[in-house]
């Protein structure tokens, strides 16, 4: 049995939107709106979904770094939901954040020794001689010459200033990193050598990621289980292979056939979705999905349906997949 | 059966004069588009892909400038027209998708408006004309409710809907070229998927020819008859989009194919083909082949002369002293 790293137990987390002369709620944005999933020991765990369906939301709030609403997250046996400021800090050792834009998560006022200094400085570990040799030998490992040390993270390129942030998440050798869109910003020939450098440094290190991306090639050839999110839920879980070999869900179907081949010979079949994801403040009832669904039926509009397994480690939340993966679609009249 | 040539591009140039020096952003690049073809123009950040599209236009800004080269549209040289006659052919038989449409288009105009102005511009038509066309236009492009839509502002609507008023726009004089600039880059891929259905449709009904630029091979894939790979302001490879995807021959082409995750590779988390290094300063250009610091295959030669476009097979034309003979040898090396 894998071990669970990390277990998030019907996670929500909702924004206020505020008006009026008080600055009072008057309404909320269900960002993420009871989510539910683990992540074993050593795998690549993806949350994908297009923007604003809540994947950096929830990585974000798994790290504390914003408060949950409700629901809880456990991080390998410990409740750390309620967890404070103070509480969080020696955990964070073991959790660390890769960010998307490499220009903006930087602080452009240190030198790259210095960023990559800061995490062992703000842990106490060791003293400031050691801390600059495993700076040093951190910058080696993630393909930066030591050389540039002294140097600041405007002298450096999209992909180079990427490893910094990579080298600074993973300094004080964390077990669990959440890389979000961590190479997105980037290049293609620049993006390979990234993914590269994470699914290499995983290896090594014995990692445990949540990659957090919109990309679902790139999805696909770094994890191991992949979350399909829309609009604050998930709507599918399952293994790589499994999801899109068999994707069960009929927006997972319509995203997989969105993405275009490289290949000027294959001809695929598309699922067109109609219109846009609504708003997050007012999602539609039952299941959210609903307004942009092919099959949608009357059930649908009041029975949001849970996330249930329906073998071997596939979970589908849709009224029309049923266990064993039977699916009973049947098109709008 | 050959087509009617509809633009040509020989040898253009354009230069910016900064105040460190002269980057040569387009660098002498050679293209043809016949009636109703779509052309692919791609490359990374950098390459000069857009401003190339704005040389055709003569839209490029101070410290920009032609520096020589012919774009001959429709028998004639649009680099010899005064700016009035070039404010006729902008809108009207060259029309242009931009990749952003929130800045693209004006926040204190209504999308009808906006639409509109090109109608009254470039056709004799009077207002009430013009608003019917205009409603039309968005009914086209599949705005739902044209008529309500006409009258609200761009914040009011969605990313993939505002990227359809601003078709509406190119496409409502009827142009002979369409010029996308990355049209679809900041959409979600469902409402990529909408937008090139769309985008392909129209061009069948219209028959516009398409200039279609983009960074993303696999749209190429999907959209070109022909396409052009640039690097740093020169084309390196250009032939028929077939060729480009089963036969490159250029190593960076080659390399970039390898480098992007698809969903067509067989083997997942084993480490993607990366082109080395980085796209060198455009200050600090190297001697002879722009890419040989990076190419696997670099001779001599390569670091003093920089090589020809050449004709190395009927319709395939490569830049590259050492060009890759078989890539299939070349992947299993």
């Amino acid at each position: 049995m894998k071990k669970s790293i990390l277990e998030v137990k019907n996670l929500k987390k909702y924004f206020p939107v505020v008006g009026g002369v008080f600055s009072k709620p008057i309404a909320w944005v269900k960002a993420v709106d009871d989510i539910s999933f683990n992540i074993f020991e050593g795998e690549t765990f993806s949350l994908v979904g297009e923007s604003g369906s809540g994947k950096t939301t929830t990585g974000k709030t798994i790290l504390k770094l914003l408060e949950p609403t409700a629901g809880q997250i456990i991080a390998e046996d410990i409740d750390i939901t309620n967890y404070s400021a103070s509480e969080m800090r020696p955990l964070r050792r073991d959790m660390q954040i890769i960010f998307q834009d490499p220009y903006g998560s930087l602080n452009p006022r240190l030198p790259v020794g210095e960023i990559i200094r800061e995490p062992l400085f703000v842990h106490r570990v060791g003293n400031k001689k050691e801390q600059e040799e495993k700076a040093i030998e951190t910058m080696k490992v993630v393909g930066l010459r030591p050389e540039y040390l002294r140097r600041y993270p405007h002298e450096f390129s999209g992909g180079q200033r990427q490893r910094i942030g990579i080298a600074r998440a993973i300094v004080l050798n964390p077990k669990f990193i959440v890389a979000d869109e961590p190479v997105s910003a980037l290049d293609a020939s620049i993006q390979s050598q990234v993914l590269n450098l994470l699914m290499d440094l995983q290896q090594k290190l014995s990692l445990t990621y949540l990659f957090i991306a919109h990309n679902l090639a790139v999805v696909r050839h770094v994890s191991d289980r992949i979350g399909v999110m829309y609009l604050g839920k998930l709507m599918e879980i399952a293994n790589t292979q499994e999801l899109f070999n068999n994707p069960l869900h009929p927006y997972t179907q319509a995203l997989l056939s969105a993405i275009p081949i490289p290949d000027p010979e294959i001809k695929k079949e598309r699922i067109i979705l109609a219109g846009d994801i609504p708003s997050p403040i007012n999602p539609p009832s039952g299941c959210v999905f609903r307004t942009r669904c092919i099959y949608a039926k009357d059930i649908c509009a009041e029975k949001m349906p849970q996330l249930v397994d329906i073998g071997s480690g596939h979970f589908t939340a849709c009224h029309f997949v049923k266990k064993g993966g039977k699916t009973e679609f049947t098109k709008k009249s | 059966m050959k087509k009617e040539l509809l633009l040509e591009i020989k040898d253009l140039k354009t230069y910016f004069y900064t105040d460190t020096g002269i980057v040569k952003a387009v660098d002498g690049i050679n293209l043809k588009l016949h009636k109703s073809e779509v052309l692919g123009l791609v490359g990374e950040s950098g390459c000069g892909k857009s401003v190339a599209s704005l040389s055709i236009l003569r839209l490029v800004d101070q410290p920009g400038k032609n520096a020589g080269g012919e774009v001959i549209f429709k028998g004639e040289d649009l680099l010899k027209k005064s700016e009035e006659e070039m404010r006729k052919i902008r809108g009207s038989e060259i029309a242009m998708i931009f990749q952003e449409p929130m800045t693209a288009l004006n926040p204190v105009y209504t999308i009808g408006n906006q639409v509109m102005e090109a109608i009254l511009i470039h056709q004799d038509v009077n207002e009430e004309e013009a608003k019917k066309k205009t409603v039309k236009m968005l009914e086209l492009v599949g705005i739902p409710d044209p008529e309500k839509r006409f009258n609200e502002y761009p914040h009011e609507m969605s990313g993939g809907m505002r990227q359809r008023a601003m078709i509406a726009m190119a496409l409502s004089c009827n142009p002979d070229l369409l010029i996308s600039d990355e049209a679809t880059t900041a959409l979600d891929v469902t409402i990529q998927a909408q937008i090139l259905e769309l985008m392909k449709d129209l061009q069948k009904k219209i028959e516009a020819a398409i200039l279609f630029i983009t960074h993303d091979l696999a749209l190429v894939a999907e959209m070109a008859d022909t396409v052009a790979v640039a690097y740093m302001g020169k084309i390196v490879e250009y032939s028929s989009v077939k060729n480009i995807f089963k036969d490159p021959r250029h190593p960076y082409t080659y390399g970039l194919l390898k480098s992007i995750p698809s969903l067509i590779t067989k083997k997942t988390k084993q480490p993607l083909l990366a082109i080395e290094g980085m796209i060198p300063s455009p200050h600090n250009m190297p001697k002879g082949c722009y890419f040989h610091p990076r190419c696997p295959f670099a001779t001599d030669i390569c670091r003093k002369q920089m090589p020809e476009l050449k004709e190395i097979k009927p319709g395939h034309l490569v830049r590259c002293f050492n060009p890759i003979e078989n890539a299939k040898e070349v992947s299993k090396k």
